[in-house]
């Protein structure tokens, strides 16, 4: 019997600025046990399926349509009905964990309450079943759990809670929304390890949201794409990775940065446009605009969903041609200068030395009682060639960005030195000189915040032309429709604010900034990761592609590893304010490597069949730098640990070749053997 | 997997915290007590000018200036006053000849039962009325309340007070619009009607902001992804308001409640002005009015320590009603 069953759903969000068609027709059912993935981009309106399934939806929403759970019109149930099914057969689980509990409960009284609400049950035998239900979730110590507070939970066992919460009265339907988004990629494989054996366990069905392409893969049985408010593809999940027939499903999983691909082979595919405004749709296909099989037929008459295998649907008029020439679509060319590599000079353009970066904690009567030291960055060097990139990698809370903000005179150098370019700058950036400013530049991870909201595109390019007197003042117009046109932008862009910009335009708007003083170096702090895919791909090429043509070198912070070994010549893996292996990109994702570098290259969701990482999982989260652990500072969640030495010594480096250097006790050979095993074990 | 260590969660943790707030809160009074003294001393009073008169001689006053010990140095004659101070010496009144301490206890007892019986309204009226507000926004009980507590601020509360006297006492004759006391002491029982008008006139302006302030906390909580988890779980509407809602919403309302304490003890001058009530805020205009000094130092100190102590009494309420603050 079908658990959940959705049949032409219409979702409107009405408001003073239009009526915004959220979801349009939409159809699905699942069955008993299975996982139903639904895919794609933001505003697409995945999470407004999701919400409607709950009846939880604005005030002035319109919503037509059956959503049938069992016997159930949700779509049309009183609210005393809606309740009964809320908590109890139909439960949800949310993207941010730490925001969706309540910080002045206990994490007991949130879970008891549950089995209160629906049977009556309280006291010592609801305790019980919560840390039964708390066992199940692999929680540590659940009777200890209980008694805390969210706060005091890292995000990993937060996400632990919420799942136990939905799972407490065995519900028949289960819907997560991005569950693990907003986790560190270590702690969202604990998270999808664990909801593959308790889907089996508990035979559930699930709704599995998701933009992440690699986590639907990893989890889902069949998956939806949407795409500005409809499902364009339906599929088994296999068949819909190897067989796309949408081309926006074609592009989504070309837009990924795989396992392989470096920039040395070629720029990264990207989906061109944006998806278009749900008050107001274009007319027929809508994603015709940005299709490159889009003929003029396609904007007369919308698409329906078509069945195109068995099991399988899509909602294009061209879908024949899309899986016979797959070759319509353009492939991106390898760069036509040759790379960088083998040509460089080996004179370092940055050199971090001992690089130490503590911040003082005040506590107790006023600060004046006691202070502690945070160890935020302890002991890191390395060195940056000109025109080349460093990419930096760790979990977050490990010092990624201190070290970006260090070397920018950001944060206060406790000790070390930085060198650049011949001069000193360990100093901060107030004492630096303008020609010193200007040779060093920053990208951030928000350019909503870090673009100012009242200043136009063209005013906050002046600014750097201006202050570094890059060009005379008559010719500064020019000169930003010029640096405009390089980030595949316009005049027209000239006179908007950062409000009347897409994420990919504001972010294309802060690199142009960064390079409009025509630096040596460009530090990007995880310049992507507030993006979607397809918007993600063009930026990183429009980055190679400048750093190309102007020739400057990037340090590049991401905590997606895909992304960094796509973009980066050498790379830093970097734990708890240290180093523990650093050297060129196609050396550190392969045997024999860190055991950390190795987790994390584990915990990595990919798309492809047969290409499942070997599974090695790390405990709990990263140690607070207050009180770092001793020896190896990796000990305490090392799944390689030898023995005692790992605790009280701390490693030296090993140079694996190549400059590639680990810092681990285990030996080499040792690693490599044991490393490379166990990659095959998993491979066949 | 590592659980923060956190120090035990009982009430130990709980009295450690008042104990560190309460050190805190000394540190600042010291702090404070040393800018008064300071400032006081900066005025351009000559205390034997005021105590004997003009007629008197410099001689005479050079000697009463000696005995008061007026011409030692600063940091010893601060030593000297706030350890009398601290001991009850509170010095005499220049004006009114009279010991300090015994009037101001006198009228801060006043105020504080009038302030009592304020909050005593203003409290439950005003975060109720800021609930009901923020569960229903935009709805006609909103916009009621909302526009209600707009125009209740706007008013001055002189106005207000004045509509009170014609309204209850000169028209319906129900309640005393004279709140003078024979013997300048309150006594609850006895005088209860006299503070009525007054305590609603002060509750007045304070009930519409403090309604505002919990409307909008109401409605931020709300819409929060934790109520979200709640309805979603099947709560009954009524735990998910009491239980979730409520506490997280009097956050913020409490630090305005608490901040504002201070300013009904200490502000209401016009208030007591109007109804002849004897009050410390009167006494205190009178004494800046006057350059009496052992008054302004005493009434200075005495605003202080309420401020002090009723930010303090905000920081206790808001680590019960907030576990993130008391097991940081």
């Amino acid at each position: 019997m079908t658990v959940l069953d959705i049949r032409h759903l219409n979702v409107s969000y009405v408001s003073s600025r239009g009526i915004a068609q959220a979801v349009r027709d939409l159809s699905l059912t699942i069955q008993p046990s299975e996982t139903y993935g639904l895919v794609g981009e933001s505003g697409c309106g995945k999470s407004t399926v999701a919400l409607a399934i709950m009846r939880y939806l604005p005030r002035r929403t319109r919503l037509d349509g059956q959503i049938l759970f069992q016997d159930t019109d949700i779509a049309t149930a009183p609210p005393a009905v809606l309740g009964q099914l809320r908590g109890n057969r139909i439960a949800m689980v949310y993207q941010d964990p730490q925001s969706s509990l309540n910080p002045v409960l206990t994490i007991e009284k949130q879970l008891v309450e549950v089995i209160t609400a629906h049977e009556g049950a309280t006291g010592e035998d609801a305790r019980r079943r919560v840390i039964e239900m708390l066992e199940q979730v692999r929680m540590p110590d659940p009777a200890y759990v209980l008694q805390r507070y969210p706060h005091q939970l890292s995000g990993g066992m937060q996400q632990r809670v919420v799942i136990a919460m939905a799972l407490l009265l065995r519900p028949d339907l289960v819907v997560m929304d991005e569950p693990t988004t907003g986790l560190d990629v270590t702690i969202e494989a604990g998270v999808l390890d664990l909801l593959n054996d308790l889907r089996r366990e508990f035979k559930m069905a699930i709704l599995f949201i998701s933009h992440n392409l690699g986590v639907i893969a990893r989890i889902c049985d069949r998956v939806g794409v949407m795409y500005a408010g409809e499902l364009i593809e339906e599929a088994p999940v296999r068949q819909l990775f190897d067989r796309p027939h949408h081309p926006y499903t074609t592009g989504l999983l070309r837009c990924v940065p795989q396992a392989i691909s470096r920039h040395t082979s070629g720029a990264l595919y990207s989906i061109p446009g944006r998806v278009p405004p749900l008050t107001a749709l274009p007319r027929g296909c809508t994603f015709a605009a940005r299709c490159a099989f889009a003929e003029p037929g396609c904007t007369q008459g919308a698409p329906q969903l078509e069945s195109v295998a068995a099991g399988h649907a899509a909602r294009c008029f061209r879908w024949r041609t899309v899986i016979e020439q797959p070759a319509a679509v353009p492939v991106p060319q390898p760069p036509s200068t040759p790379a960088k590599s083998g040509t460089s000079n080996r004179q370092a353009l940055l050199t971090v030395s001992n690089l130490r970066v503590y911040f003082t904690q005040l506590m107790g009567l006023l600060g004046l009682a006691r202070s502690r030291r945070i160890r935020v960055i302890d002991d890191v060097s390395f060195s940056l060639e000109p025109q080349r990139t460093l990419g930096i990698v760790g979990e977050s809370g490990c010092g990624k960005s201190t070290i970006a903000g260090a070397v920018a005179g950001l944060k206060p150098v406790t000790s070390g030195r930085i060198d650049f370019g011949g001069s000193d700058f360990t100093r901060p950036i107030a004492r630096r000189s303008r020609a010193a400013l200007r040779q060093m530049q920053m990208v951030f991870q928000n350019s909503d915040s870090s673009l100012n909201p009242r200043h136009t595109v063209e005013k906050t390019l002046r600014r750097p032309l201006r202050c570094f007197n890059i060009v005379p003042r008559g010719h500064e117009r020019a000169h930003i429709i010029g640096l405009l046109k390089a980030v595949n932008l316009d005049e027209t862009y000239l006179d908007r604010r950062p409000r009347q910009l897409s994420g990919g335009e504001k972010q294309r708007v802060a690199i142009a900034r960064a390079f409009a003083g025509e630096p040596q170096l460009i530090l990007c702090d995880e310049p992507i990761s507030s993006l979607d895919v397809s918007v993600q791909a063009a930026v990183l090429n429009l980055l190679q592609q400048l750093q190309r043509e102007r020739r400057v070198a990037l340090m590049f912070i991401a905590h997606d590893l895909n992304v960094v070994r796509y973009l980066s010549d050498e790379v830093a893996v970097i734990y708890l304010g240290k180093i523990c292996e650093i050297g060129p990109a196609e050396a550190i994702f392969q045997p024999p490597y860190h055991p950390y570098t190795e987790a994390l290259v584990s915990a990595i969701p990919v798309i492809h069949a047969g290409a499942q990482p070997h599974a090695i999982r790390l405990e709990g989260s990263v140690p607070s730098p207050a009180n770092p652990p001793s020896g190896c500072r990796f000990h305490t969640r090392c799944p390689r640990k030898i023995g005692s030495i790992c605790e009280q010594q701390e490693p030296l480096g090993q140079d694996a070749g190549d400059s590639h250097i680990i810092y681990c006790h285990i030996p080499l050979t040792e690693l490599r053997a044991v490393q490379t095993q166990t990659v095959a074990q998993h491979s066949n | 997997m590592v659980v923060t260590a956190h120090s035990n969660p009982t009430g130990n943790n709980m009295l450690r915290f008042i104990l560190r707030r309460l050190g805190t809160l000394l540190i600042t009074m010291l702090v404070l007590s040393i800018l008064i003294f300071i400032l006081s001393d900066v005025m351009p009073i000559e205390p034997a000018l005021m105590i004997l008169g003009r007629e008197s001689t410099p001689e005479a006053r050079a000697a009463l200036t000696e005995q008061l010990g007026l011409n030692k140095p600063l940091p010893e004659r601060y030593v000297a006053w706030i350890s009398r101070f601290i001991q009850g010496d509170w010095g005499e009144s220049y004006r009114m000849g009279v010991e300090v301490l015994p009037l101001v206890q006198r009228r801060f007892t006043n105020s504080l039962t009038l302030a009592m019986m304020a909050a005593a309204i203003i409290v439950p009226v005003s975060l109720l009325l800021g609930i009901i507000a923020g569960l229903n926004e935009s709805r006609w009980p909103d916009r009621v309340i909302s526009i209600g507590s707009l125009i209740s601020i706007s008013i001055p509360d002189f106005v207000v007070g004045l509509v009170l006297i014609v309204l209850f006492s000169w028209g319906l004759r129900l309640l005393p619009g004279d709140s003078s006391l024979r013997g300048d002491t309150v006594n609850l029982m006895e005088h209860w009607q006299k503070l009525v008008l007054p305590a609603i006139t002060a509750s007045v302006v304070l009930i519409g902001y403090i309604a505002r302030v919990t409307r909008v906390s109401m409605i931020e909580v709300m819409d929060s992804p934790y109520i979200r988890t709640a309805i979603l779980k099947g709560l009954p509407q009524r735990t998910v308001i009491l239980r979730h809602a409520l506490r997280n919403a009097l956050i913020a309302p409490v630090a305005v409640v608490t901040t504002q304490l201070a300013w009904l003890v200490g502000g209401l001058i016009v208030i007591e002005r109007l109804f002849n009530y004897p009050g410390i805020g009167s006494l205190f205009a009178d004494a800046a009015l006057r350059n009496d000094l052992p008054m302004i130092q005493a009434s200075a100190m005495i605003a202080i320590t309420l401020v002090v102590l009723s930010q303090g009494l905000a920081d206790v309420i808001y680590a019960l009603l907030n576990p993130r603050i008391r097991f940081g």
